[in-house]
């Protein structure tokens, strides 16, 4: 299912933008938390969605996914509407969000990403459980494979999480803070799994709470708190004045020398 | 589970090519029918903005009795998912939901609970007892069915629908933590639950009360007057001071339970109104599965003696304590 379209130019059209959001608005109880929101995401690139803590990077993703719900505002997946078009994606929410209390092996977690091809009685043959640890190995956790999720440590339940969502073989990867509170270990396997997935030329959308390792991992960014600050790629919208804007002036000298920026 | 149940759970699940083969619909929600408000609850909660749900009983309904209208009828045959009970609770449903299992997706939620953790029915010897949403830790079950039905037809994926589910399991497993704490500060000799009928046998066997229904399981079967005359004599000997009244089931034989032992020189009052086969006003918190469960916890564990945050687990009933 890999994609061979390149596809880094910034001129792609909306109508083949992986996502493309246009006037999204969310609000709870009648506030805002995104207002008015239009993103193109670059096909075929590794985008970072970045902005302060409470712009609303976690509640636009979500909202674009159509699990929360927004005011105003269309979503299309690959000129699709959102409905017709969720086979091709694979979702990564915070880990920290869901409570892995519940007894299931690693191996089990990865064979979910594999269930619209299981059918609906789910019988799980060799070659699955054979594409599962293919996926397990990716990420470097195939000896953990009937281990229990929740007996992992943080940075190895990201990364089995990954694990199955590479399983579902999307054309396009949402992650919301993959990197938030894991080990450097994990972190470097991540990002390498990321690029890969982006040199099979899928794409790539994380919310990302690093700023100082986004001209490393990232080639587009979307810089946003609440509004829409700047989009495009990391040479023309991640400098210091779009981050002064996204951050309300809030970053000292010192921090935004250390970014690298343009 | 037993093999018929099991059977019937994976047949409906099976008998149809996934959604996304099915003509794809514009809209960016997929349309759900729920039979029960508390599965209608699960599938909102855990859908969020990816669903539109529609639950066929509200308020007040007694899911024993209720027969499909034209219009659920016409709702059902037009939806991604059909998400009903089973467990013979929609008893006058159950044909048409075998029908329509050929032709839909209709997933029976409260059949992948396996077997050895159901109650057997009061009357009927071959069926269970379904009343199994009012053990919280029991209905995790079905929820985690719903969240996989859900994540099935909606596709996309098994994260996007996760951490909806997960939230609302963690809220089921914080309803059985405060259900233990404050019954468990009932005196034992008043941990008795007299009810207008039998929906109550999962949750005595949860927080260790005995419950006596008035009624059968269905509500069907009438009582007799021999009948209430034992219930009556049950009252007085065990010094039970309060009984309580549903709000989908009528309440004349409570009351004429009450008036029989008043007769007997033994006062009973009634405890509150519970909610047993339906949950309360949709709006309110009451009108949702977790509100439903808090409300008859508090409200049972006040009536019978034990101590209560004054509104609830987390201060939201209407009423005060």
């Amino acid at each position: 299912m890999a994609l061979t379209l390149a596809g880094t130019d910034d001129a792609a059209t909306a109508g083949d933008a992986p996502l493309s959001v246009r006037g999204l608005t969310v609000g709870y109880g009648g506030s805002p938390v995104v207002f008015s929101i239009d993103m193109d995401v670059t096909p075929g690139a590794m985008t970072a969605i970045i902005g302060p803590n409470g712009a609303g990077k976690s509640t636009l993703l979500k909202a674009a996914l159509g699990i929360v719900p927004r005011l105003s505002g269309q979503v299309a997946v690959f000129g699709r509407p959102l409905a017709r078009a969720r086979d091709r994606i694979a979702y990564v929410p915070q880990r920290a969000s869901v409570d892995w209390d519940f007894p299931t092996t690693v191996i089990d977690v990865v064979l979910m990403g594999l269930y619209s091809r299981l059918g609906l009685l789910r019988r799980v043959k060799a070659r699955h459980r054979a594409q599962a640890m293919e996926c397990l190995s990716r990420v470097g956790m195939e000896a953990f494979a009937d281990r229990q999720i929740g007996r992992l440590s943080g940075g190895q339940q990201q990364r089995v999480f990954l694990a199955r969502a590479l399983a579902q073989d999307a054309d396009l990867y949402l992650l919301d803070e993959p990197f938030a509170g894991v080990d450097a270990a994990t972190e470097a396997a991540i990002i390498r799994v990321l690029k890969a997935l982006k040199d099979e030329g899928r794409t790539v959308v994380c919310v990302h709470h690093d700023l100082s390792t986004v001209t490393e991992y990232f080639d587009h960014v979307f810089l946003l708190n609440r509004t829409r600050i700047a989009a495009g790629p990391v040479a023309t919208a991640f400098t210091a004045e779009t981050l002064q804007q996204a951050y309300g002036g809030r970053l000292a000298e010192a921090q935004l020398d250390q970014l690298a920026l343009a | 589970m037993t093999m018929l149940s099991r059977r019937r759970f994976l047949g409906s699940a099976a008998a149809l090519p996934l959604a996304a083969a099915l003509p794809a619909r514009a809209a960016t929600a997929i349309d759900v029918v729920a039979t029960t408000g508390m599965i209608a609850d699960a599938a909102r909660a855990i859908g969020g903005e990816a669903v539109a749900v529609k639950a066929l009983m509200g308020p007040g309904v007694d899911p024993h009795s209720y027969r499909q209208t034209r219009t659920d009828i016409v709702a059902m045959t037009r939806a991604d998912l059909v998400l009903w009970h089973g467990l013979y609770l929609e008893a006058q449903m159950e044909q048409f939901m075998g029908e329509l299992s050929a032709r839909r997706q209709v997933v029976p939620v409260a059949e992948a609970l396996p077997r050895e953790r159901l109650l057997a029915h009061d009357t009927y010897e071959n069926k269970v007892d379904p009343h199994v949403w009012m053990d919280p830790a029991l209905w995790a079950t079905p929820i985690s069915a719903i969240h996989d039905a859900l994540s099935r037809t909606i596709g996309g994926g098994p994260a996007l629908l996760e951490e909806n589910a997960a939230a609302y399991l963690a809220t089921a497993a914080r309803l059985d933590t405060y259900a233990r704490k404050v019954l468990a500060t009932v005196p034992e000799p008043a941990r008795v639950l007299v009810t207008a009928h039998d929906a109550f046998s999962y949750f005595g066997r949860a927080y260790g009360f005995e419950v006596l229904g008035i009624q059968g399981i269905s509500t069907e079967s009438e009582a007799g007057l021999a009948r209430i005359g034992d219930l009556v004599d049950t009252l007085v000997e065990r010094k039970i001071g309060a009984v309580f009244v549903e709000s989908s089931v009528p309440d004349r034989n409570m009351r004429a339970l009450i008036e029989g032992a008043a007769s007997r020189g033994h006062e009973v009052r009634i405890g509150g109104e519970l909610y047993s086969d339906a949950m309360g006003v949709p709006g309110t918190y009451e009108g949702t599965w977790p509100g439903m469960i808090d409300h008859n916890v508090t409200t049972i564990a006040a009536a019978l003696g034990g101590q209560v945050p004054p509104r609830g687990m987390d201060g939201r009933l209407t009423a005060g304590f």
